[in-house]
Protein backbone atom coordinates (compact mmCIF):
# COMPACT_ATOMS: atom_id res chain seq x y z
CA UNK A 1 0.00 0.00 0.00
CA UNK A 2 1.36 3.33 -1.24
CA UNK A 3 2.11 5.70 1.77
CA UNK A 4 -0.79 8.27 1.75
CA UNK A 5 -3.26 5.87 1.88
CA UNK A 6 -1.68 4.10 5.00
CA UNK A 7 -1.17 8.00 6.66
CA UNK A 8 -5.30 8.17 5.72
CA UNK A 9 -5.96 4.89 7.52
CA UNK A 10 -4.55 5.95 10.72
CA UNK A 11 -5.62 9.27 11.18
CA UNK A 12 -8.88 9.46 13.62
CA UNK A 13 -11.45 10.37 11.63
CA UNK A 14 -12.52 13.29 13.04
CA UNK A 15 -14.09 15.19 9.89
CA UNK A 16 -16.23 11.92 9.22
CA UNK A 17 -17.64 12.59 12.29
CA UNK A 18 -18.02 15.98 11.99
CA UNK A 19 -19.76 15.32 8.30
CA UNK A 20 -21.87 12.75 9.88
CA UNK A 21 -23.44 15.46 12.73
CA UNK A 22 -23.66 17.82 10.15
CA UNK A 23 -25.41 15.53 7.90
CA UNK A 24 -28.28 14.17 10.48
CA UNK A 25 -28.98 17.82 11.89
CA UNK A 26 -29.21 19.11 8.32
CA UNK A 27 -31.49 16.26 7.48
CA UNK A 28 -33.88 17.00 10.69
CA UNK A 29 -33.52 20.55 9.63
CA UNK A 30 -34.60 19.73 5.78
CA UNK A 31 -37.58 17.41 7.28
CA UNK A 32 -39.26 20.60 8.94
CA UNK A 33 -38.91 22.02 5.84
CA UNK A 34 -40.61 19.24 4.18
CA UNK A 35 -43.38 19.24 6.34
CA UNK A 36 -44.10 22.45 8.28
CA UNK A 37 -42.45 25.66 6.06
CA UNK A 38 -43.44 24.51 2.93
CA UNK A 39 -46.82 25.44 1.67
CA UNK A 40 -49.50 22.71 1.29
CA UNK A 41 -50.06 22.09 -2.74
CA UNK A 42 -53.52 22.91 -4.07
CA UNK A 43 -53.98 19.80 -6.45
CA UNK A 44 -52.37 17.10 -5.13
CA UNK A 45 -52.91 17.56 -1.49
CA UNK A 46 -49.87 16.24 1.15
CA UNK A 47 -48.85 13.90 -1.02
CA UNK A 48 -46.97 16.32 -3.37
CA UNK A 49 -44.49 16.99 -0.73
CA UNK A 50 -42.89 13.28 -2.00
CA UNK A 51 -41.18 15.56 -4.28
CA UNK A 52 -39.00 18.00 -2.26
CA UNK A 53 -36.73 14.48 -1.42
CA UNK A 54 -37.74 12.96 -4.85
CA UNK A 55 -35.65 15.74 -6.87
CA UNK A 56 -32.75 16.58 -4.25
CA UNK A 57 -32.17 12.11 -4.48
CA UNK A 58 -32.72 11.95 -7.64
CA UNK A 59 -29.74 15.16 -8.00
CA UNK A 60 -27.62 13.36 -5.96
CA UNK A 61 -27.33 10.35 -8.01
CA UNK A 62 -27.11 12.12 -11.33
CA UNK A 63 -24.10 13.70 -9.88
CA UNK A 64 -22.62 10.53 -8.08
CA UNK A 65 -22.82 9.22 -11.51
CA UNK A 66 -21.77 12.13 -13.02
CA UNK A 67 -18.53 12.19 -10.65
CA UNK A 68 -18.29 8.11 -11.88
CA UNK A 69 -17.88 9.54 -15.45
CA UNK A 70 -15.44 12.05 -14.69
CA UNK A 71 -12.78 9.80 -12.39
CA UNK A 72 -13.28 6.70 -15.01
CA UNK A 73 -11.82 9.66 -17.60
CA UNK A 74 -9.21 10.30 -15.32
CA UNK A 75 -8.33 6.92 -14.45
CA UNK A 76 -8.47 5.69 -17.92
CA UNK A 77 -5.84 8.42 -18.73
CA UNK A 78 -3.37 8.51 -15.39
CA UNK A 79 -3.94 4.27 -14.36
CA UNK A 80 -3.85 5.26 -10.74
CA UNK A 81 -5.88 3.12 -8.49
CA UNK A 82 -7.12 5.72 -6.39
CA UNK A 83 -9.68 7.56 -9.69
CA UNK A 84 -11.03 4.05 -9.89
CA UNK A 85 -12.00 3.93 -6.12
CA UNK A 86 -13.81 7.12 -6.33
CA UNK A 87 -15.51 6.18 -9.25
CA UNK A 88 -16.51 2.73 -7.87
CA UNK A 89 -18.01 4.31 -4.47
CA UNK A 90 -19.51 7.08 -6.00
CA UNK A 91 -21.50 4.56 -8.54
CA UNK A 92 -22.62 2.71 -5.69
CA UNK A 93 -24.13 5.78 -3.64
CA UNK A 94 -25.61 7.25 -6.55
CA UNK A 95 -27.45 4.02 -7.48
CA UNK A 96 -28.55 3.60 -4.17
CA UNK A 97 -30.20 7.56 -4.72
CA UNK A 98 -31.37 6.50 -7.69
CA UNK A 99 -33.20 3.33 -6.08
CA UNK A 100 -34.96 5.87 -3.62
CA UNK A 101 -35.83 7.90 -6.48
CA UNK A 102 -37.66 4.83 -8.36
CA UNK A 103 -39.42 3.56 -5.27
CA UNK A 104 -40.70 7.21 -4.23
CA UNK A 105 -41.37 8.09 -7.20
CA UNK A 106 -43.94 5.23 -7.76
CA UNK A 107 -45.30 5.94 -4.40
CA UNK A 108 -46.03 9.69 -5.84
CA UNK A 109 -47.39 8.28 -9.56
CA UNK A 110 -50.36 6.31 -7.01
CA UNK A 111 -52.12 8.65 -5.97
CA UNK A 112 -51.79 11.15 -8.37
CA UNK A 113 -51.86 9.30 -11.57
CA UNK A 114 -53.36 6.03 -10.10
CA UNK A 115 -50.89 3.58 -10.91
CA UNK A 116 -47.45 2.57 -9.78
CA UNK A 117 -45.68 2.61 -12.88
CA UNK A 118 -46.27 3.80 -16.39
CA UNK A 119 -43.47 2.67 -19.83
CA UNK A 120 -43.40 7.21 -20.35
CA UNK A 121 -40.06 8.40 -21.78
CA UNK A 122 -38.44 9.56 -18.22
CA UNK A 123 -39.45 6.20 -16.15
CA UNK A 124 -38.39 3.95 -18.95
CA UNK A 125 -35.18 5.64 -19.02
CA UNK A 126 -34.94 5.54 -15.06
CA UNK A 127 -35.59 1.92 -15.08
CA UNK A 128 -32.87 1.01 -17.96
CA UNK A 129 -30.49 3.93 -16.07
CA UNK A 130 -30.76 1.93 -13.06
CA UNK A 131 -30.53 -1.74 -14.71
CA UNK A 132 -27.15 -0.14 -15.88
CA UNK A 133 -25.86 0.96 -12.75
CA UNK A 134 -26.66 -2.05 -11.31
CA UNK A 135 -24.97 -4.13 -13.83
CA UNK A 136 -22.19 -2.07 -13.14
CA UNK A 137 -21.62 -2.93 -9.69
CA UNK A 138 -22.22 -6.54 -10.41
CA UNK A 139 -19.41 -6.33 -12.96
CA UNK A 140 -17.03 -4.89 -10.33
CA UNK A 141 -16.97 -8.08 -8.57
CA UNK A 142 -16.66 -10.97 -11.61
CA UNK A 143 -13.40 -9.68 -13.20
CA UNK A 144 -10.24 -11.77 -11.79
CA UNK A 145 -7.50 -9.08 -12.49
CA UNK A 146 -7.99 -6.25 -9.92
CA UNK A 147 -6.54 -3.46 -13.75
CA UNK A 148 -8.69 -4.90 -15.72
CA UNK A 149 -11.72 -4.84 -13.72
CA UNK A 150 -10.92 -1.15 -13.39
CA UNK A 151 -10.60 -0.68 -16.86
CA UNK A 152 -13.60 -2.57 -17.92
CA UNK A 153 -15.71 -0.47 -14.95
CA UNK A 154 -13.93 3.17 -16.46
CA UNK A 155 -15.02 2.11 -19.92
CA UNK A 156 -18.57 1.23 -18.94
CA UNK A 157 -18.95 3.90 -16.62
CA UNK A 158 -18.49 6.63 -19.11
CA UNK A 159 -20.45 4.70 -21.40
CA UNK A 160 -23.57 4.41 -19.06
CA UNK A 161 -23.38 8.13 -17.88
CA UNK A 162 -25.04 8.91 -21.58
CA UNK A 163 -28.13 7.85 -19.48
CA UNK A 164 -28.20 11.14 -17.26
CA UNK A 165 -28.95 13.80 -19.91
CA UNK A 166 -30.75 11.39 -21.71
CA UNK A 167 -33.17 11.02 -18.36
CA UNK A 168 -32.68 14.86 -17.88
CA UNK A 169 -34.08 15.94 -21.27
CA UNK A 170 -36.27 12.91 -22.03
CA UNK A 171 -39.35 15.24 -20.29
CA UNK A 172 -38.07 18.31 -22.32
CA UNK A 173 -37.90 16.38 -26.38
CA UNK A 174 -40.75 13.91 -26.40
CA UNK A 175 -44.42 13.46 -25.08
CA UNK A 176 -44.77 12.91 -21.19
CA UNK A 177 -46.97 12.47 -18.39
CA UNK A 178 -43.89 13.48 -16.05
CA UNK A 179 -44.28 16.94 -14.38
CA UNK A 180 -41.69 19.57 -15.57
CA UNK A 181 -40.82 22.00 -12.76
CA UNK A 182 -37.68 23.36 -13.81
CA UNK A 183 -37.80 24.94 -17.21
CA UNK A 184 -36.78 27.85 -19.45
CA UNK A 185 -39.22 30.00 -17.65
CA UNK A 186 -38.24 29.22 -14.22
CA UNK A 187 -40.17 27.23 -11.62
CA UNK A 188 -43.36 26.84 -11.69
CA UNK A 189 -43.64 26.42 -7.78
CA UNK A 190 -44.08 29.29 -4.80
CA UNK A 191 -41.13 30.44 -2.89
CA UNK A 192 -41.28 28.53 -0.19
CA UNK A 193 -41.28 25.86 -2.15
CA UNK A 194 -38.13 26.50 -4.19
CA UNK A 195 -36.60 26.99 -0.61
CA UNK A 196 -37.59 23.68 0.66
CA UNK A 197 -36.24 21.78 -2.59
CA UNK A 198 -33.61 23.98 -2.78
CA UNK A 199 -32.67 23.21 1.09
CA UNK A 200 -33.18 19.35 0.65
CA UNK A 201 -30.84 19.30 -2.65
CA UNK A 202 -28.36 21.06 -0.73
CA UNK A 203 -28.91 18.68 2.16
CA UNK A 204 -28.65 15.48 0.15
CA UNK A 205 -25.47 16.76 -1.49
CA UNK A 206 -23.99 17.03 2.09
CA UNK A 207 -25.25 13.34 2.93
CA UNK A 208 -23.63 12.12 -0.33
CA UNK A 209 -19.99 13.75 0.45
CA UNK A 210 -20.73 12.09 3.84
CA UNK A 211 -21.34 8.83 2.41
CA UNK A 212 -18.47 9.10 -0.62
CA UNK A 213 -15.88 9.87 1.84
CA UNK A 214 -16.72 7.08 4.41
CA UNK A 215 -17.10 4.83 1.62
CA UNK A 216 -13.43 5.89 0.26
CA UNK A 217 -12.01 5.38 3.48
CA UNK A 218 -13.55 1.97 3.48
CA UNK A 219 -11.84 0.54 -0.43
CA UNK A 220 -8.25 1.81 0.88
CA UNK A 221 -8.58 -0.15 3.86
CA UNK A 222 -10.07 -3.36 1.81
CA UNK A 223 -6.88 -2.64 -0.20
CA UNK A 224 -4.89 -2.01 3.15
CA UNK A 225 -6.00 -5.69 4.09
CA UNK A 226 -5.65 -7.33 0.91
CA UNK A 227 -2.11 -5.72 0.49
CA UNK A 228 -1.08 -7.20 3.78
CA UNK A 229 -2.58 -10.68 3.22
CA UNK A 230 -0.25 -10.92 0.03
CA UNK A 231 3.18 -9.75 1.85
CA UNK A 232 2.20 -12.25 4.51
CA UNK A 233 1.65 -15.28 2.02
CA UNK A 234 4.47 -14.22 -0.02
CA UNK B 1 -51.26 12.38 6.27
CA UNK B 2 -51.18 9.99 3.17
CA UNK B 3 -49.33 6.49 4.08
CA UNK B 4 -47.97 6.91 0.27
CA UNK B 5 -45.82 10.26 2.29
CA UNK B 6 -45.35 8.56 5.09
CA UNK B 7 -44.15 5.69 3.67
CA UNK B 8 -41.81 7.91 0.80
CA UNK B 9 -40.37 9.68 3.81
CA UNK B 10 -39.54 6.44 5.81
CA UNK B 11 -37.49 5.36 2.88
CA UNK B 12 -35.36 8.60 2.71
CA UNK B 13 -34.68 8.44 6.27
CA UNK B 14 -33.65 4.27 6.60
CA UNK B 15 -31.66 3.75 3.21
CA UNK B 16 -29.16 6.97 4.09
CA UNK B 17 -29.31 5.90 7.14
CA UNK B 18 -28.23 2.41 6.49
CA UNK B 19 -25.51 2.97 3.87
CA UNK B 20 -23.95 5.10 6.20
CA UNK B 21 -23.87 2.68 9.69
CA UNK B 22 -22.91 -0.21 7.08
CA UNK B 23 -20.21 1.29 5.81
CA UNK B 24 -19.07 2.53 9.21
CA UNK B 25 -19.18 -0.95 10.38
CA UNK B 26 -17.21 -2.75 7.31
CA UNK B 27 -15.01 -0.13 7.93
CA UNK B 28 -14.34 -0.77 11.56
CA UNK B 29 -14.26 -4.26 11.17
CA UNK B 30 -11.76 -4.02 8.19
CA UNK B 31 -9.44 -2.13 10.75
CA UNK B 32 -9.64 -4.77 13.78
CA UNK B 33 -8.90 -7.03 10.74
CA UNK B 34 -5.65 -4.56 9.75
CA UNK B 35 -4.63 -4.30 13.06
CA UNK B 36 -4.25 -8.27 13.80
CA UNK B 37 -2.66 -9.30 10.57
CA UNK B 38 -0.06 -6.66 11.42
CA UNK B 39 0.56 -8.27 14.77
CA UNK B 40 0.96 -11.64 13.96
Amino acid sequence: MIGRESVMLQRKNRVGIVLAVFSVVAFLGALWMVFDYAPREATMGDVQRIFYFHVASAWVGFFGFFVTFVTSIVYLVREERRWDIIAASSAEIGLAFITMTLLTGMLWARPVWGVYWTWEPRLTISAVQWLLYVAYVMLRGSVASPEREARFAAVYGILAFVTVPLSWFAIRWWRTIHPQVVSGEGMAITPRMVQTLLSSIGVFTLVYVTLLRQRIRLAHAQDALAALQLAQES
Amino acid sequence: MPIYLIVAYVIFCVVPLYVGVRTSLRYRRLLREIGMQRDS
